[in-house]
């Protein structure tokens, strides 16, 4: 098949952010033979002409301190559901990913218990296990105006098989009080990040992982041990986890109370913060997305991206090629599995003339996707000014995100347009 | 096979059992905590401010401090840092700051995650005097102790963000 998409355009936009040269891959090519095939039959590589990658996502309050928020995932060379381990996004905090030794790291489980426990790795594998496909996404994750790729906008989603305990299994094993309802818990990490959550939540299908796509989990995803709560915004699943208090009340983190719950006060006297949960139904193209470029001229093109909400399984997904007047259902693509990614294709006939391609998720309990206007009459807000820093404070963002297309084929982030 | 059987049935009896609580099954799998592993690790403090440890401390006590351990990342008066600035960093109730400063400061080198100084409450309850200084929200010999560190309330409730 040809080639439609022209990404050289993208990858030298990508380098020139990271602020690094693509050298170490090139090198690897042009080692001897042998090394490299020592190296593709240890631990296999890519080949050296497949070159994606991740960009960091810079947060002003940590550049000056030499660290970045995380790394964003290259969704526009996505394909399927499952994102590579190397290419799943990262958020930490502003601090490097702790360094562990499996055979030093405990779990505590405490508090509103029988008996208060302590398990390590090897425990944990005794333990009975469970593996589920879902996906993780960071409430910040969101379409920007500033952002021309579909990488800076939405590379905070990924989609991995995880393996692990359930967190029920080791509620029981503990024995908890019936009058707690909530767990806290909590990272190894220097910033020993803590999050409340529902008992409710906990005892349902809140995972307890150690494996991530076949391997275990990579440090910057939390090895050895991360939380896993399916459906909910990312910052629920906590990373290097060591410790899980059972309380009966939220006990607002320093991280939950500083970013991570919605105030709505400003125009009102409420000023009780409250927690978000799940992620809205949300969907965005792929490919053709921003700085991609459609380089046959008129014709035949696959429309292609991902879908998934908090709220279920992926029902359908409309793809939209006249900015919005006529919705067309798309090919759902592999499995719909619950809480996941969903990939859908649309084959679309571009007739040469300016467009926007646009897409929007419906979920299993019929929830659909909202458009920018949508979205900023429910947050009460100026639809030219999302996200706002009032609206931002709230985290999720799930409305729709249209690519224009120009007369030369060149694709470009018009959410400010539409 | 009558042998098989009757190891099966003593698994059954004694080696799982329903939990207490009526939970279900039991592997047994994981050892108690003790109460001092416990204690090292449970610090986070519930929002009414019920178990933050005893102790008091001053903004004077906690400048000095600052200066030792924590300016040459957060900056003279906390600002101009390479490490994130303290002011107009605090959100809702001082108690977080407490808490930040408690579980997480200062960083530690080690690439696991530990700290190399662990504070004691006196330390924290200084360092914690000194931040709500910088910020308008005590006097530099204000006392600052379990009893009054819940009821400190930010001045401008909008300057939340």
């Amino acid at each position: 098949m040809k080639n439609l998409l022209d990404r050289r355009r993208f990858l030298t936009h990508g380098t020139a952010m990271m602020g690094i040269t693509l050298g170490s891959i090139k090198a690897a090519g042009a080692q001897t033979s042998n090394e490299s095939s020592n190296d593709v039959l240890a631990y296999g590589g890519r080949s050296r002409f497949v070159t994606s990658q991740r960009i960091a996502d810079i947060d002003e309050t940590h550049r000056a301190f030499g660290r970045h928020e995380g790394m964003l995932t290259p969704l526009q060379d996505s394909m399927g559901i499952i994102t590579p381990n190397s290419l799943h996004f990262a958020t930490m905090q502003g601090y490097y990913p702790p360094d562990i030794n499996p055979d030093d790291h405990k779990l505590i489980i405490h508090g509103m218990v029988d008996r208060s426990l302590v398990f390590t790795m090897d425990d944990l594998l005794r333990l009975p296990s469970v593996s589920r496909i879902h996906y993780l996404e960071c409430q910040a994750n969101r379409p920007e105006v500033m952002e021309p790729t579909v990488q800076g906008s939405h590379g905070k989603t990924s989609c991995a098989e995880w393996t692990g305990v359930l967190m029920s299994t080791l509620l029981q094993e503990a024995g908890y009080d019936a009058n707690a309802k909530w767990v806290i818990y909590e990272g190894a990490e220097p910033g020993k990040m803590v999050k409340s959550l529902p008992m409710k939540k906990a005892l349902d299908d809140v995972m307890i992982a150690y494996g991530q796509n076949g391997e275990p989990i990579r440090p910057q995803n939390g090895y050895p041990l991360r939380v896993l709560v399916p459906g909910f915004e990312a910052l629920y699943s906590i990373k290097w986890l060591r410790r899980i208090k059972v309380v009966d009340r939220p006990y607002m983190g320093y991280q939950e109370i500083r970013q991570y719950t919605v105030r709505p006060g400003r125009q009102s006297d409420e000023r009780t913060p409250f927690y978000n949960y799940e992620n809205g139904p949300k969907s965005v193209i792929t490919s053709p997305s921003g700085e991609q470029q459609l380089m046959s001229g008129p014709g035949y093109y696959r429309i292609t991206g991902l879908a998934w909400s908090g709220g279920g399984a992926v029902k359908k997904v409309e793809v939209s090629t006249d900015a919005g007047k006529i919705w067309r259902q798309a090919d759902i693509e592999g499995p719909q599995h619950k809480m996941a990614h969903t990939r859908f294709n649309s084959i679309w006939k571009w007739n040469g003339e300016p467009t926007h391609i646009m897409a929007r998720c419906i979920d299993e309990q019929n929830q659909v996707q909202p458009s920018r206007h949508q979205f900023a009459r429910y947050w009460g807000v100026d639809p030219d000014k999302l996200p706002t820093r009032e609206q931002r404070g709230s985290g999720h963002h799930n409305s729709i995100q249209p690519w224009g297309i120009r007369e030369n084929g060149s694709v470009y982030n018009s959410y400010a347009i539409i | 096979m009558r042998v098989r059987l009757a190891a099966f049935t003593l698994l059954v009896l004694f080696g799982w059992h329903l939990s207490a609580s009526g939970q279900g099954l039991q592997y047994e799998i994981g050892r108690s905590a003790t109460q001092e592993e416990i204690s090292d690790w449970d610090k986070t403090l519930d929002p009414a401010g019920k178990e933050i440890p005893e102790g008091k401390g001053t903004a004077v006590q906690g400048k000095i401090m600052y200066q030792e351990s924590c300016e040459s990342c957060h900056g003279e008066n906390g600002i101009n840092g390479s490490a994130p600035e303290l002011t107009g960093y605090l959100r809702i109730y001082p108690i977080h700051t407490w808490d930040k400063i408690y579980r997480t400061m200062p960083l530690g080198t080690s690439g696991a995650g530990e700290r190399d100084i662990k504070l004691s409450p006196d330390e924290t309850y200084s360092l914690t005097a000194y931040i709500l200084y910088l910020n308008g929200m005590a006097a530099e010999n204000d006392i600052l102790h379990k009893q009054n560190l819940p009821a400190v309330r930010i001045p401008d409730p909008d300057f939340i963000r």
